[in-house]
């Protein structure tokens, strides 16, 4: 089920309804969770109901296992041997899922090169939507209750609604158990204030969403499906459309559920703090998809880091860990360059700045704006290409044809305005300060904020209604 | 790294739920004001002379000569339009015939909704005669049929088709820009002004276009239950007010015909019940074989016979016709 489908504006409401129900006369948290979790296995079988069997298998292992830990002392061979097995088991899901294609293909490519018959047939298999932000999810959840930085959590209908939670189940934000567990341990309490932020979140999410990603697909489909006829400035407008659809298509369903868990009278994190306005590219990261640049920052390169603090240790630690970050995003080399490529240039950025100290210059944030944008959209034909060989072909033909786009401008007006809402943004994927219009005075703002939601959300409508199919979220696939 | 928390503080002093109404009444009066732009924004030439504008006509048409003895109308969609001459078949079976087929998107319940009012029950036959496509997608909402609530400035007909809503306001938008950049450019065939007075479409009839492809045609897939949600409107709608309907089988590419002929049958024998005057229906399916036709009589690929292709399909109608008025006066 979509966020922007008309299906969900049907099934949503009557989530709340029954909350809301709940709340003022039964007032039963275990009715609360039970509603939630339900409606959260309605929500993810939409797409196939064999994947609840997955969830279902993933919430269990982990409920179990960190009961389990619990009972071992830290540092004991028994705490560990449960968090190996939650981790092997998260691992092994992930794996298969997602991974067993590449490997095996990659493993019949390399032992063909090395002269020796590799003849097996292939499996098709189906990549369960949401798998890689669920599993990093529990097994976020299981390290933290091993190193005691969280409690398990005894009650298993609480555990199970924490892991499926419909908001934010299939594309994140990635939520810590310490966080979002204690918020179904207690009645919650929607009300009006944080319900209007919640609408202003989704209005602005389906913004980015409908309006903004939807409308460049369309362009950086015929880019890159057409590449070798098209000249470099075309290109090069291109890999924008794709950065700016992207971040358009991600930070839009971040906002989404955000916003809908408000309404539902639960917090989630902040995902997305404007980063295409960043002037470094470790700024950036800060704030792309925050919650799961929070969780490599703490459960790969925290570990990779253990020891003697050296450079040339905390750089290895940095590029492992894109590295890994590549890899989740994808099983194929184009994600694991894309990645990688990103923790050398932390790594470089590291020394330069170590370097040379940056004055608060205009023309050096210009510069700074311009390298890191700069990077990210020339890196992203590596995200969006289907191999190696075509994003090293498509990336050669955007530079030795350098110039003027003859083709696909028309895509310009929706990167104007993915750039204006981030310059109206506070940077966050929340809006409780409102929008940067304090210059207008409180009337003004307000009025005018009005205005603009009012507007977006028409927009968001006849955009949506004007397609015949509504687009799915980008992230779906990783 | 920035705050992972989200922390909603209430921001000023008005409640949030008055903010929500008013964001609400913010939402509904920007609606107000672009609705009110559509009506008083005369359409722009790209409008006002595209092909679907010719509904006005058709309905006019159908009104003003409400009443004519013995008058025949076809109802379909634009497959009936390019391929059949309404007055060519008058004047075989001697009696009025107008020709009502518009386009497929538009629903075959739409188009009976919208003609239903100019039929009258004691002097009318009305000949159905749906494109398989027609079926496979009847919606009462399609985006064809907010496009003729939008032309004709049917302000009931969008109250009561909310759905469309958004799109009107999409078309005010893109009528807008028209006037702005001052275009007025309408396809030579797809022209309202390429209809006769007995509305059939003769702008495609001059033009010579190269055979098309239709090897690759299937028929669409038409759900049971959608031929039986059709049929079920059309005798509310037409039969109980006592309208007499024929039906009559569309012009298929043979390709379809051959490579289903099972589906094509299945259809044909379910949509002949719609054949009715008063109670009694006609169980026995069309003999389907006339109105399967080789590529070459078709002008493209949506279906659309050039003139070759129409001459044979008006003789296949007005055949049909013929047979269905000598069994009733039997």
């Amino acid at each position: 089920m979509l966020f922007s489908s008309g299906t969900f504006w049907l099934f949503f409401p009557v989530v709340v309804a029954l909350l809301v129900a709940n709340r003022f006369v039964l007032r039963s948290v275990a009715l609360q969770n039970a509603i939630i979790l339900g409606a959260s296995y309605v929500f993810y079988g939409w797409w196939d109901w064999r994947f609840l069997g997955l969830i279902i298998a993933s919430t269990l292992v982990d409920y179990i296992a960190a009961l389990r830990m619990e009972r071992h002392a830290k540092g004991t061979s028994g705490r560990r041997r449960w968090l190996h097995l939650s981790v092997f088991a998260n691992l092994s899901i992930l794996g298969f899922f997602k991974y067993f294609g590449f490997f095996a293909n990659e493993l019949k490519a390399g032992l063909s090169a090395a002269g020796l018959s590799a003849e097996w047939g292939t499996l098709d298999i189906i990549l369960p939507v949401g798998i890689s932000f669920y599993t990093l999810q529990t097994l976020s959840y299981s390290i933290d209750v091993y190193y005691g930085r969280a409690r398990a959590e005894g009650n298993l209908l609480r555990y199970a609604t924490y892991v499926a939670f419909f908001p934010q189940l299939v594309a994140g934000p990635i939520e810590r158990a310490r966080k979002l567990i204690p918020q179904f341990a207690t009645l919650a309490r929607p009300s009006w204030e944080p319900a209007y932020e919640g609408v202003r979140l989704i209005i602005a999410g389906l913004f980015l969403k409908v309006v903004i990603a939807d409308n460049l697909a369309p362009y950086v489909d015929a880019v890159f499906g057409n590449y070798t006829a098209l000249d470099g400035g075309a290109l090069m407008l291109g890999a924008l459309y794709f950065s700016i659809q992207i971040y358009a298509d991600f930070a839009g369903y971040s906002s989404i559920a955000i916003g809908l868990a408000a309404i539902m009278g639960f917090r989630l994190s902040t995902n997305f703090a404007t980063p295409f306005l960043a002037t470094s590219i470790s700024a950036l990261w800060r704030g792309w998809n925050i919650t799961l640049t929070l969780f490599f920052r703490d459960y790969v390169y925290a570990e990779l880091r253990k020891g003697k603090r050296t450079e040339r240790r905390i750089a290895l630690a940095n590029i492992a860990t894109f590295f890994v970050s590549g890899l989740w995003h994808g099983a194929n080399w184009t994600f694991i360059i894309w990645g990688t490529v990103h923790g050398v240039l932390l790594v470089a950025e590291r020394r330069w700045r170590a370097a040379v100290t940056l004055a608060d210059r205009l023309w050096l944030k210009g510069a700074g704006w311009l390298y890191t944008f700069g990077l990210f959209v020339a890196l992203s034909i590596f995200f969006r290409s289907p191999d190696i060989a075509s994003a090293l072909h498509y990336t050669g033909r955007m530079v030795a044809d350098v110039g003027l786009p003859q083709s696909q401008r028309g895509g310009l007006i929706f990167v104007a305005f993915s750039f204006v809402v981030d310059a109206l943004w506070h940077g966050r994927t929340r809006l409780d300060r409102g929008l940067r219009l304090d210059w207008m005075g409180p009337r003004a703002k307000d009025a005018s904020e009005m205005v603009l939601f009012a507007t977006a959300l028409i927009l968001v409508l006849i955009n949506a209604t004007t397609r015949q199919e509504a687009n799915a979220f980008i992230y779906f696939q990783f | 790294m920035p705050s992972s928390t989200s922390s909603f503080e209430p921001r000023t002093q008005v409640a949030g739920h008055k903010r929500l109404a008013a964001l609400v009444a913010c939402v509904l009066g920007i609606i107000a004001l672009w609705l009110a732009a559509w009506i008083a924004m005369p359409l722009s030439p790209v409008s006002s002379q595209r092909y679907l504008a010719a509904v006005e006509d058709k309905v006019a048409m159908l009104a003003e000569t409400k009443g004519e003895e013995d008058r025949i109308v076809l109802i379909a969609g634009s497959g009936a339009a390019f391929s059949i001459s309404a007055r060519q078949i008058g004047e075989t079976l001697d009696r009025p015939v107008y020709n009502g087929g518009l386009q497929a998107g538009v629903g075959l319940r739409n188009l009976v909704d919208l003609y239903a009012p100019h039929l009258d029950p004691d002097k009318d036959l009305v000949v159905l005669l749906p494109e398989p496509e027609m079926l496979a997608s009847d919606a009462l909402y399609s985006q064809t049929w907010c496009d003729v609530l939008f032309l004709t400035k049917d302000v009931g007909g969008l109250a009561r088709r909310l759905r469309c809503v958004p799109n009107v306001l999409w078309r005010t938008w893109q009528e807008g820009q028209h006037h702005i950049n001052g275009t007025n450019t309408v396809d030579p065939v797809y022209r309202r002004s390429g209809f006769n007075a007995r509305g059939d479409l003769t702008s495609h009839l001059g033009m010579e276009r190269p055979v098309p492809d239709l090897s690759d045609y299937h028929h669409p897939d038409i759900p049971g239950e959608m031929l039986r949600t059709i049929t079920s409107h059309v005798r509310q709608t037409l039969n109980a007010r006592g309208i007499e309907t024929l039906y009559v089988p569309a012009a298929m590419p043979l390709a379809g015909c051959e490579k289903s002929p099972e589906q094509v049958a299945t259809m044909a024998r379910e949509l002949a019940t719609l054949t009715a005057r008063g109670a009694q229906r006609d169980a026995v399916g069309p003999d389907l074989a006339p109105f399967c036709l080789p590529p070459e009589m078709f002008f493209d690929g949506a279906g659309h016979l050039n003139g070759r292709g129409r001459v044979v399909q008006t003789a296949n109608v007005a055949r049909a016709i013929s047979r269905h008025l000598e069994r009733t006066q039997e």
